[in-house]
């Protein structure tokens, strides 16, 4: 087993994609099948632009279990998803005009993240959402 | 196939080509620069970045033009990125001529074939983005360290390879096939001197080390130029392409990889095709290339008007290469993890500065080697000095 802590800071689109790249890198040397790490990556790095632009900032974590499952926590601290049906909804999108004009906001974030992955775990309050989303390698 | 080699006595360990090597090639140790042919994808970037002249790649010599009947010699478009002015280039190709080759074959022709097909595949297609690359170097970085993009690649036969299948099969085997090159990965290309056994091509010069020889032999003489637009096109990256958006043109090893990087993120959807390059500004910018890039553009943008020789007839399947499977290793997941696990451990008790005074390149290539039992944690600089100080305030 094998698990590492990222943190993501709000509004933070110059770092905007780092921690995806890192994850990227370090499964790539595990070796894991290109067609998998392909969607792993897409998920991440779509989970990770909406931490950036929804939520108050939060934290990443990356568990490898030893029977072949890498799974992805997507911690945060608030505001959470108002409706978590409507976010689903492709094409759907509550983001910022700032996020929009980086090119960010297309409301398709939610529903491939849950496309890509083969487990697919959503709560929300409050005072935080936890997404969890895990890869069968 | 590495082409690179380390040269000097001994290295001063300034440690420039272990931090400029973009896919941790490299290592320092015992005072000799050692390069991971596994790693190793021929950029480069190692030779420009050492101070003093430690690392090269050499191609074959003229003298080896002996030991067949009839030599014929494969001559790229971009060598003429040096010559501002069509008499220039004529000049330059009387030149070659003197070089001792019975024929000369222009490779433009052939550079015009391919630049058009894969135009005319991607006009076709309308799924997804492709790469294609000229560049022997990006093909090789993305099989080594992109294999997520690899079933997005196009693979074509290189210009070169087209032009010498086509001299071998009217010429037969008492040919000599020469190649002059521009870079140190197009050294590859041929049989000798680094061993491309399946290659038509017998063996790759490098234009620096001709270049002199060609100079002096520059004069007032003219030949005939055969350039094609197309092939010129294909050499000098952003020359213009039959259509603008959706085609994305990039040159530099950083950007490159930045490029590459965002591609396996999915996020290049608006782009159809990648076309990438290593060096700056296309095969014009390769490192055996005496001109600079920037005029070099220019220069080949003016030549286009002088090239009336029409690209070489090729169907798609003629240059299609067949996709190496093979080459996707089928590593055992667990017994990777179990590596990787140990890997992590040691590079946790490392500083994690990549300061590269242990002669890797990075803490976590240093992680490795530890796990290799290659060096120990005792080894690196930074430790070595914590214990030291450690030591005395006892």
């Amino acid at each position: 087993m094998f698990d590492q802590h990222y943190f993501v800071i709000k509004d933070d689109y110059a770092n905007a994609g780092k921690v995806s790249t890192n994850i990227k890198t370090l499964l790539k040397q595990l070796g894991v099948d290109s067609n998998i790490l392909r969607r792993i990556a897409v998920a991440c790095y779509e989970a990770e632009i909406n931490m950036i632009i929804h939520s108050y900032g939060g934290e990443i974590i990356l568990t490898i279990l030893d029977e072949g499952y890498v799974n992805l926590m997507f911690h945060d601290h608030g505001p959470g998803i108002e409706d978590i049906e409507k976010a689903m909804t492709p094409g759907y999108s509550t983001a910022s005009k700032s996020a929009r004009e980086f090119g960010f906001g297309a409301g398709m974030g939610l529903p491939n993240i849950k496309r890509m992955s083969d487990t697919f775990d959503l709560t929300t309050s409050t005072s935080g959402t936890r997404l969890k989303i895990g890869f069968k390698i | 196939m590495r082409v690179i080699t380390y040269t000097l006595h001994k290295c001063v360990k300034c440690m420039h080509c272990l931090k400029t090597c973009p896919t941790e090639a490299i290592t320092i140790k015992d005072e000799r620069v050692q390069i991971s042919a596994d790693k190793c994808i021929n950029c480069g970037e190692c030779i420009s970045a050492c101070k003093h002249s430690g690392l090269s790649a050499k191609g074959s010599t003229l003298v080896d033009t002996k030991n067949y009947k009839k030599s014929i010699c494969l001559v790229p478009s971009s060598i003429y990125c040096d010559c501002a002015t069509e008499k220039d280039a004529r000049r330059l190709n009387a030149a070659l001529n003197k070089l001792g080759f019975d024929e000369l074959v222009y490779l433009s022709e052939y550079e015009g074939a391919v630049y058009d097909l894969v135009n005319d595949l991607m006009e076709k297609n309308h799924e997804g983005m492709y790469i294609s690359s000229f560049c022997p170097v990006v093909n090789e970085m993305i099989m080594k360290q992109y294999p997520m993009l690899l079933e997005r690649q196009v693979s074509f036969e290189y210009p070169a390879m087209l032009a010498a299948r086509e001299v071998r099969k009217k010429y037969g085997s008492d040919a000599g096939i020469f190649l002059l090159c521009e870079c140190p990965s197009k050294l590859t290309f041929g049989k000798y001197p680094y061993g491309n056994k399946e290659s038509e091509i017998d063996h790759c010069l490098s234009i620096v080390d001709l270049f002199p020889l060609i100079n002096s032999y520059r004069n007032e003489d003219e030949a005939e130029l055969q350039l094609c637009t197309q092939g010129i096109k294909s050499v000098a990256t952003g020359l213009g392409q039959r259509f603008d958006a959706q085609i994305l043109s990039v040159n530099g090893m950083k950007k490159v990889r930045k490029a590459l990087e965002l591609s396996e993120f999915g996020l290049s959807k608006e782009v159809r095709y990648l076309s990438l390059s290593a060096c700056f500004n296309g095969c014009i910018g390769g490192q055996f290339l005496w001109g600079n890039p920037f005029n070099g553009r220019l220069n080949m943008h003016d030549l286009m008007k002088a090239s009336h020789v029409a690209p070489k007839n090729y169907s798609l399947e003629d240059i299609m290469k067949k996709k190496d499977v093979s080459a996707q290793k089928n590593k055992n997941m667990f017994e990777q993890l179990k590596r990787f696990n140990a890997i992590n451990d040691a590079f946790d008790h490392l500083p994690g500065f990549d300061c590269g005074a242990c002669g890797y390149p990075s803490c976590r290539s240093m992680a490795e080697a530890i796990v290799d039992q290659v060096q120990s944690i005792e080894d690196c600089k930074i430790i070595q000095r914590r214990n030291q100080n450690a030591g005395e305030r006892v």
